[in-house]
């Protein structure tokens, strides 16, 4: 879901990344509110989470690719608010470093993975769990919810793309950027999503959530399972997050680029031109394109960008919790 | 003081009366002030021992620090070696795992000052791009940012006196230990010192300097008479408790289960560095 | 309010349940103060007593702006003390004017050429000249007793001439409220009774003083209200 530079004109992406600012604000305002030291520096591992997930390739139906984004998962954890400022860090470094996601598309990209993804999660789980006090139903909402939450940010790519050959043409009607108008883009981006990565989204969410409950449960703030009084260790979250960065190259075994992420001569044989926007857009040069390190076998690469993605986020927000009060009370319980 | 004291002479009647309210005289005294305290207080980072404070650090904490010297030259003479960027990537990723298992302030203390230098070094390089490399800036901050974090991940974790009883493990005079670690903590000191004579000047500048020198000069000169006070008293102190010119270092067992360990580790670190420089040239 | 006027009816001084840590490691801290509240009226002598290490230092750092609160609030005339506002160099400047703090360790406290140098430098800061800042000054050493050390370079001065320098050299000032952290460390008892003799006539003076002290008998010669601390970085009620 992670849409590469050009395939949306730039003013859509100022559109959005302006649109993303007070939600930025508002986040952070409130993570700074809620969140102590301790927690802000878990951020950095639930981060981490999502990072790892993103790189899980998963093959969906039409030959193309997806993954799960965890953004609800850091949302059961920590809050939705917290779950954007991770989210977006996290698709800020893949980004800039593994030119995974555009730059001028960074606003559009955090909007439907950071902002819309968790916050659609995490309300359609608290309209389901309620006031539930059992912990079925509870895993019942976290799926569920994790699995709206993806597919309504899928539903919002697609009609981001869908849209760029309605307004963006030129005189001859070719599109400028995405040449896939809504009756494409919303099919090939939704039901792959529903069908698969939504439901590896929910599986991975209950599963990464379940985990954190029984190793670290003073760790959670935003919903009941967590524990602030019981002291505990992150040394079994931390050798989880090892075992799944070493297991990462599992997700080289999807072939295929995910739908929406084709290089210019794919879009080209697929489509039959080039479009404008495209051939001659924005190019940046990331440091690890693709995940991949020059010299080095592509499995060693991966799991060598999952390291260096995973250190990152946790140097981040480590960094940033020296900046937090220090522990203390945490927010309301969901 | 004796005027008061025996009641021959009262109070002066600037202090024994009360005075109009002080508005005082404008003056920009600031930045010299600041720019004094900082280069002050930067010493007193000698106050804050090293210290191994993350789960990697202390395993390592257990490897004999001349093991953990060899170690860094090995790893650093790698990196910098290094033809193509492989080993170097590698490099990197561990590098920062380590420095991700540190609490934030270590972090800081190493980070900040590797950036800092990677970044000068890269911009010493930019002219290289347009003489045919355009790699190099890149290159340079990579290697100059993991050469960095490794030198100061080693002087932040392992305190300094097992490091310079490293030094002597390596046959340098014990003397020269000696004053090694003489000097760490009396800079410690003299920092405090620097910091506190700053702190009074800050108390009494209550109006305008017109000399704006005088008072960071002198305070800059008593931390130099304190500096010079503080090696004459301690080498009476050492005088009067026996010391006579010899200095015996503590020496640390250097084949242990965790230095064979370290070793292990090392040796697959140079084996992969030749690997990659053979298997990418 | 603006350092510049007598406030209402609050105190001169007032810390407000005022708490503070100092950093040593990254997420450890040592408690200097725990939830502290007392406060100091205009021309009283109040006395901090307690053991080492209890907090009544940090009281004096945070009374003259030279640390910020972690919690509560260090009032003076009824303004909050705060980074803030000491970042603004005129209220640095009447606070330091109207609170003269004295340092315990004088070797920190001294940093020009000669005693004179010393006494004369905040008179001097304050736009004073000529005669009336040599009148200012010659009176100062008068009042310590200290005329003949004026020429003197102050590090080469024994621990008790140091100790009246650092005093008279914030004295001259004229503060409102004198600060002094352990005035009589490692005095005799002659410059003991100087010391407490000076603080007495400043006090009756109508000026303010507020000092730290753990000697009893230093207390009971000034008629000093004490204020108790205690390990636990609290007052004692």
């Amino acid at each position: 879901m992670h849409i590469p530079d050009n395939y949306l004109s730039p003013s859509t992406g100022a559109v959005f990344a302006v649109a993303m600012v007070p939600v930025w604000g508002h986040c952070i305002k409130k993570v700074r509110e809620d969140l102590d030291r301790d927690h802000v520096a878990f951020l950095g591992v639930a981060a981490a989470f999502s990072f790892l997930l993103m790189m899980f390739n998963v093959p969906l139906p039409g030959g193309t690719t997806g993954h799960a984004v965890g953004g609800t998962l850091i949302a059961l954890l920590l809050g939705p608010e917290a779950a954007c400022i991770a989210v977006s860090v996290a698709l800020a470094i893949q980004a800039l470093v593994f030119g995974d996601g555009g730059i001028l598309a960074f606003g559009v990209n955090c909007f439907n993975m950071a902002f819309v993804l968790p916050f659609v999660g995490f309300a359609l789980y608290r309209a389901i769990a309620g006031k539930a006090l059992t912990a079925g139903r509870r895993r019942v909402a976290m799926a569920i919810g994790s699995w709206a939450g993806i597919n309504v940010a899928a539903l919002c790519a697609a009609i981001e793309f869908g849209i760029q050959p309605l307004l963006f043409h030129d005189a001859a009607g070719q599109a400028l950027y995405c040449p896939y108008p809504l009756a494409v883009s919303i099919p090939a981006m939704c039901i792959p999503h529903m069908l698969v990565a939504g439901v590896v989204e929910a599986v991975a969410t209950v599963a990464i959530y379940e985990f954190v409950s029984r190793t670290a449960p003073e760790y959670i703030v935003a919903t009941p399972e967590g524990d602030s009084g019981k002291g505990s260790s992150l040394v079994p979250v931390a050798v989880f997050v090892g075992v799944l960065a070493v297991l990462t190259p599992l997700g080289l075994l999807a072939e295929g680029d995910a739908w929406g992420e084709w290089g210019t001569e794919d879009v080209a044989s697929l489509v039959g031109y080039t479009p404008a926007g495209m051939g001659q857009g924005f190019s940046w040069e990331a440091l690890l394109p693709d995940y991949t390190f020059a010299g080095l076998p592509d499995v060693a690469g991966y799991i060598l960008s999952a390291v260096v993605g995973v250190a990152l986020l946790v140097i981040v927000f480590k960094l940033l919790s020296a900046a937090a009060r220090p522990a203390a009370a945490t927010g309301a319980k969901a | 003081m004796r005027g008061v004291a025996s009641g021959a002479a009262p109070l002066p009647a600037w202090l024994a009366e009360p005075e109009p309210a002080y508005e005082p005289p404008r003056d920009r005294d600031g930045f010299l002030r600041r720019n004094a305290l900082s280069l002050a207080s930067m010493l007193t980072v000698f106050r804050t021992p090293a210290c191994p404070e993350g789960p990697i650090d202390r395993m390592l904490a257990r490897v004999s620090p001349v093991l953990r010297l060899m170690g860094t030259i090995v790893c650093v003479g790698c990196v910098s070696a290094a033809r193509n960027m492989a080993f170097v990537w590698v490099a990197l990723a561990a590098t920062l795992v380590v420095l991700a298992s540190r609490p934030a302030r270590r972090i800081l203390s190493v980070a900040r000052p590797a950036l800092v230098v990677a970044l000068l070094a890269a911009l010493v390089n930019v002219p290289a791009v347009f003489l045919g490399s355009p790699s190099a800036p890149v290159r340079v901050l990579m290697k100059s940012f993991v050469t960095v974090t490794i030198v100061l991940g080693l002087s932040n974790t392992v305190q300094t006196e097992r490091l310079f009883g490293a030094l002597a493990s390596l046959h340098v005079p014990s003397h020269v230990v000696l004053v090694c670690d003489l000097a760490i903590r009396d800079l410690a000191l003299v920092g405090q010192v620097a910091t506190s004579l700053n702190e009074a000047l800050a108390c009494r500048s209550i109006g305008h300097a017109a000399d704006k020198s005088l008072g960071t000069a002198g305070v800059l000169g008593m931390t130099f008479v304190k500096a010079s006070e503080l090696a004459r008293r301690q080498s009476d102190a050492m005088a009067c408790r026996g010391f006579d010119g010899t200095f015996s270092v503590e020496r640390e067992r250097v084949i242990t289960p965790a230095g064979i360990a370290y070793l292990v580790a090392l040796a697959c670190a140079v084996i992969c560095f030749v690997y990659l420089e053979g298997a990418v040239a | 309010m603006s350092l510049g006027t007598k406030a209402g009816d609050e105190a001169l001084v007032v810390f407000d349940h005022v708490g503070f840590a100092y950093a040593d490691r990254d997420g450890a801290t040592s408690v200097a103060l725990d939830d502290v509240s007392f406060s100091v009226a205009a021309g009283e002598c109040v006395a901090l007593v307690g053991p080492n290490g209890c907090g009544k230092s940090t009281a004096l750092r945070l009374l003259a702006g030279l640390d910020e609160p972690d919690a509560g609030e260090v009032r003076f005339d009824g303004e909050a003390i705060t980074a803030a506002r000491m970042a603004d160099q005129a209220f640095a400047k009447r606070l330091h004017k109207r609170v003269g703090l004295v340092f315990q360790d004088p070797d920190t406290q001294l940093f020009c050429p000669t005693v004179r140098d010393e006494v004369a430098f905040g008179p001097r800061q304050m736009g004073m000249g000529g005669d009336e800042l040599e009148g200012r000054v010659a009176d100062t050493l008068a009042l310590f007793g200290i005329e003949g050390l004026a020429h003197r370079a102050p590090y080469h001065l024994s621990g008790g001439e140091k100790r009246k320098v650092a005093m008279a050299c914030v004295v001259s000032c004229a503060p409102e409220v004198l600060v002094c952290d352990e005035p009589t460390n490692a005095l005799d008892e002659d410059s003991v009774a100087e010391v407490t003799g000076f603080l007495k006539a400043f006090v009756a003076a109508g000026r303010t003083v507020l000092l730290t002290t753990h000697q009893a008998d230093v207390v009971s010669a000034l008629g000093a209200r004490e204020v108790r601390m205690d390990k636990s970085h609290r007052v004692v009620r």
